[in-house]
């Protein structure tokens, strides 16, 4: 059989997963998807190549080389174990031929992300190369923590906050400054902050998706300040009905968290119940403790 | 004369609709002019360019995101641009400074790494 093109540019330019994803969607949603060639999207760094690691020799190079050398990364680890870098590629377009939303159309991107990671001295031990699609438009792009940093674990040892370990992590979560559960006025329709809830024996923390894992988390409640933590749940005809966790501290100040499954769009609700648990057993020790 | 006084309207309304406001350039030649290796301390890094975009090895390595504007050849200082997944873009800035100091804060390395063309 004559090939149309050279085998490595069939493998780039047209790889499997894309030639699927065009018959399934013509054929189900008159949506058509046209591969093009791999350029950068302008958004995430350029100056990523699959050769770039070949500069680097295990054991030598530090951490501090491959800073030096590639800029500030876009994501690290909370100990520095770990440094990811992304580049993302347009790959295809789709476009909406038929139905509701025809006319439509955008870009369908690949990321790449470069996985540094280090020995407790900081020298360089592997990189590896993963990859994720992802429509450039309107979709959500990967989440950090839940997808290629494995932020709160590095080689299998728990993750420590203030000397002590984490008991839960929560790595899809959103945290409702001031709000009080859905009592707040307005309170269904307030803006979180996305990121992650981690649970130590003492503390309550959260680390934004906005801030560097290796930085003073952005919200840091000792369960000892805490006088009440609760579930509220919101639910309505025909709708998901959603709940939160609430902690209300001793001076009166609130806070509420949402908690999704990683990778998903839907609420974690036996989640929320356990951080409510794990926080109220933690307040009533403190309160029958002499 | 009514005629003329519209004709000179019609004129002026027309050039004040062509007319162009220059932005200011954000950018400045010299900003990174200060920044000599085995001299300069942490302290004048951030009294002059401000808190970095990154910290890492405990201060030790400090990162800032620049801008860059081709008409004066300048930069710019650019906040971390994250999205809701906590990716980063890197749309603004388009270099990033890397500055590496020893334990008494004085630096001893530094590099200019072009992140994004």
């Amino acid at each position: 059989m004559k090939r149309i093109l050279p085998p490595n540019l069939c493998a780039s330019f047209f790889c499997w997963p894309l030639v699927c994803a065009l018959g399934l969607a013509v054929g189900t949603t008159g949506c058509l998807i046209i591969p093009t060639p791999h350029s950068d999207s302008g958004y995430a760094r350029t100056n990523l190549d699959r050769h770039m690691p070949e500069q680097f020799t295990p054991s030598v190079t530090t951490r501090q080389d491959i800073i030096l050398a590639l800029g500030e990364p876009d994501a690290v680890s909370w100990d520095e174990r770990q440094m990811a870098y992304r580049s993302e590629k347009i790959v295809a377009l789709w476009i909406v031929i038929a139905g509701y939303a025809g006319g439509d159309a955008g870009t369908i991107s690949k990321n790449q992300f470069y996985v540094f990671e280090f020995d407790p001295q900081g020298r360089f031990q592997t990189v590896t190369k993963s990859g994720e699609l992802g429509m450039g438009e309107g979709a959500d792009e990967p989440l950090l923590n839940s997808t290629v940093l494995k932020s709160v674990h590095t080689n299998g040892a728990p993750a420590m906050f203030r000397g002590e370990p984490v008991r839960c992590e929560y790595p899809k979560s959103f945290w409702l400054v001031g709000v009080d559960g859905f009592r707040s006025q307005g309170a269904k329709y307030f803006v979180c902050e996305p990121g992650q809830l981690l649970l130590t024996e003492s503390n309550l923390v959260f680390v934004t998706a906005f801030q560097f894992a290796n930085t003073e988390p952005a919200l840091t409640l000792p369960l000892a300040s805490v006088a009440e933590a609760r579930v509220d749940e919101w639910s309505r005809p025909l709708v998901w009905s959603r709940c939160r966790l609430v902690v209300r501290l001793n001076s009166g100040e609130v806070h509420s968290f949402e908690i999704y499954k990683p990778g998903s769009f839907r609420q974690d609700k036996p989640a929320v119940q356990a951080a409510c648990d794990f926080i109220q057993s933690k307040i009533k020790t403190a309160r029958t403790e002499p | 004369m009514n005629a003329k006084i519209l004709l000179v309207l019609t004129l002026v309304l027309t050039l004040v609709g062509c007319a162009t406001t220059s932005t200011p350039l954000k950018g400045r030649a010299d900003l990174l002019n200060f920044l000599t290796d085995d001299k300069t301390t942490r302290e004048e890094v951030i009294v002059t360019l401000g808190q970095p975009a990154g910290r890492f090895e405990a201060e030790k390595i400090l990162t800032y995101r620049l801008g860059y504007e081709p008409k004066n050849n300048g930069y710019y200082l650019v906040e971390r641009e994250p999205t809701a997944s906590g990716w980063p873009t890197w749309t603004a800035a388009k270099f990033s400074l890397v500055l590496v100091f020893d334990d008494a804060g004085i630096l001893r390395k530094h590099s200019l790494v072009k992140v994004n063309q």
